[in-house]
């Protein structure tokens, strides 16, 4: 597979100049992450373990102090291809309240293209293909504000969908959703994926999330402690709880019965794959 | 005996306007005084309406709301701060609400408006930080010194040090990792043992209501849907999908395995009660 970015041996820290002297804290040293082109990642660790650090450094929001981060080849400390990399790696954020800038949906997914310059006809191709991919089309001509958040955060997402990125980075995209809005925006980001073949990095707490992903990387105190699949990740209980991280409740069940000796199948991280494990072990006692 | 009913409760936004919405619609509820209670519903569902009103922030379209057996009289400015002292309202993100420049001062910022002396403050701030897991010695730092999980318990530690008969939380986990949410959820069980206070708390995971409530209170669309007991609840699990919500995984695995015909309890809601559940039947078959 082709690598898509590149960071080789980053280094990053924040300098709080407020104090006297000035205060360093160092988030990451000598990281190294490659994500390949149509990829699905999911990035885990706790809080302030530098996940929104290093994705902040895959679209040259953060310019690492060491090391060289290569997004389809360009290096982001070339200010020359900073547009060309703000455009095919676009992220989402958290709260879809502060992303959110224009007073009718379609005006605010064509914020960006009208900023880079496309011409009329084209935007509303865009916006019209953009809207109608994260299933927001009907919703084009409505205010912002009186839409739910899993439907403003898909709005978010049609705003990056229509600049055409072949990246997508969203950091915690459903933390602030109900359980239907994380899965509308889960099924938005899976369908981009495998239809659109757009690379996804996702930044969540949700596990239920990651287990949908190709790979799952984990991160703690600025080090990737694992990168593998999501079953050979969650698998892991002890480490996972370990370092602050959990575990899907069916693998949690699978792994204590196994601690009492059931000898059931430890990669288990579905609901089907659980009911399917738990109807054997029943059905055989009935 | 009740310490929060509500009579023909209605609420509605913007009345008048073409944006005119029933908010809450005649809710009827009555909820005992010790009950440790989980609020659930979609986005818009009237859950933050409801709890708005239940520390005299919002005045009823129409009907009534009774704290410990008084009527809020709304007309009586005074009676409110009273209700105010009464139900300790958190609301989301709290941490965002810190402004003095010491936890201890920020903590105390409550118990000294209510007028209590000095030696009753400091025993009461000490008494929450401990409770909520802050070390004496971080007492007398900026609360913007503070990780996030921290931050948002010295917040939370502000409403508890009021000792108010009700306490209610909105989201106090959103946006946490898995370790800061299982610490807050254990503070809040802490809290309700050691003080008998009502707990109530607004939550869209499913599995933390699960962990911690006796009680889930769920609203639709504006209506009470139910007040029951929590494995009550979750035994309506086809009802609860139609209204946007889930149950944990856990619970629809054990619901899978009963629809194929094994005979098992279905209502399980804890990865824990599920193993002693399997281990149990195991047991009854050899």
């Amino acid at each position: 597979m082709e690598k898509f970015i590149e960071a080789k041996n980053i280094s990053f820290s924040y300098i709080n100049e407020m104090e006297e002297p000035p205060v360093k804290t160092t988030v990451f040293e000598n990281l190294s992450l490659d994500i390949y082109k149509g990829e699905f990642v999911a990035v885990l660790g706790h809080n302030g373990s530098g996940k929104s650090t290093l994705a902040k450094c895959m679209n040259a929001i953060n310019i690492p102090q060491s090391g060289e981060v290569l997004v389809n080849g360009m290096s982001i400390k070339d200010p020359e291809k900073l547009l060309d990399i703000r455009q095919s790696v676009g992220m989402v954020f958290q709260n879809p309240d502060n992303q959110i800038v224009a007073t009718v949906v379609e005006e605010d997914v064509a914020f960006a293209l009208e900023n880079m310059g496309v011409e009329p006809g084209e935007i509303r191709r865009r916006v019209d293909n953009a809207l109608k991919t994260v299933g927001m089309y009907k919703y084009r001509l409505h205010a912002p504000h009186k839409l739910s958040g899993g439907q403003k955060q898909r709005v978010a997402i049609a705003g990056i969908l229509a600049m055409s990125p072949e990246c997508i980075l969203l950091d915690e995209p459903t933390a602030m959703l109900d359980p239907k809005g994380r899965q509308e925006v889960l099924k938005t980001i899976k369908e981009l994926n495998k239809n659109n073949g757009v690379t996804i990095v996702l930044i969540t707490h949700y596990m239920d999330e990651a287990v949908q992903a190709d790979r799952v990387v984990v991160m703690d105190n600025g080090k990737i402690v694992m990168s593998d699949k999501p079953k050979k990740i969650f698998s892991r209980v002890k480490k996972l709880k370990d370092i602050g991280l959990d575990v899907p409740q069916v693998t949690e069940l699978v792994y204590s019965l196994n601690q009492d000796g059931y000898g059931l199948d430890p990669e288990i991280i579905t609901e089907d794959e659980c009911v399917d494990a738990l109807y054997e072990l029943l059905k055989s006692n009935l | 005996m009740a310490v929060i009913k509500t009579e023909n409760l209605t609420y509605v936004y913007g009345e008048g306007t073409p944006f005119r919405k029933v908010a809450l619609d005649n809710v009827d509820l009555s909820v005992d005084d010790g009950e440790l209670v989980g609020i659930i519903g979609h986005t818009g569902s009237g859950k933050s309406t409801l709890i708005e009103h239940f520390n005299a922030l919002l005045k009823p379209t129409s009907g009534n709301v009774y704290i410990d057996g008084e009527r809020i009289n709304w007309d009586d400015k005074k009676s409110l701060r009273a209700i105010r002292f009464k139900v300790g309202l958190v609301f989301q993100y709290p941490e965002y609400q810190l402004f003095e420049d010491t936890v201890y001062k920020d903590i105390s910022f409550g118990p000294k408006n209510m007028g209590l002396d000095e030696k009753e403050i400091d025993r009461r701030v000490k008494e929450t930080a401990y409770l909520v897991g802050i070390n004496e010695d971080i007492l007398f730092k900026s609360p913007f010194d503070l990780s996030g999980g921290q931050k948002r318990r010295v917040a939370i530690a502000g409403v508890m040090a009021m000792e108010p008969k009700v306490l209610i939380l909105d989201e106090p986990t959103a946006g946490l990792d898995p370790k800061g949410r299982e610490t807050i959820l254990e503070m809040i069980k802490r809290y309700h043992k050691e003080k008998h206070n009502t707990v109530m708390l607004v939550s869209h995971s499913m599995e933390d209501v699960a962990k911690i409530a006796k009680k889930i209170l769920v609203m639709n669309d504006g209506k009470l849907f139910c007040y029951d007991d929590t494995e009550k609840v979750f035994e309506r699990a086809d009802e609860l999908r139609g209204m946007g919500l889930s149950v944990p995984q856990i619970t629809r695995v054990f619901n899978r395995l009963k629809e194929k015909g094994i005979d098992i309890k279905d209502d399980v809601y804890t990865v824990d009660f599920a193993r002693k559940l399997v281990e149990k039947v195991m047991e009854m078959k050899k």
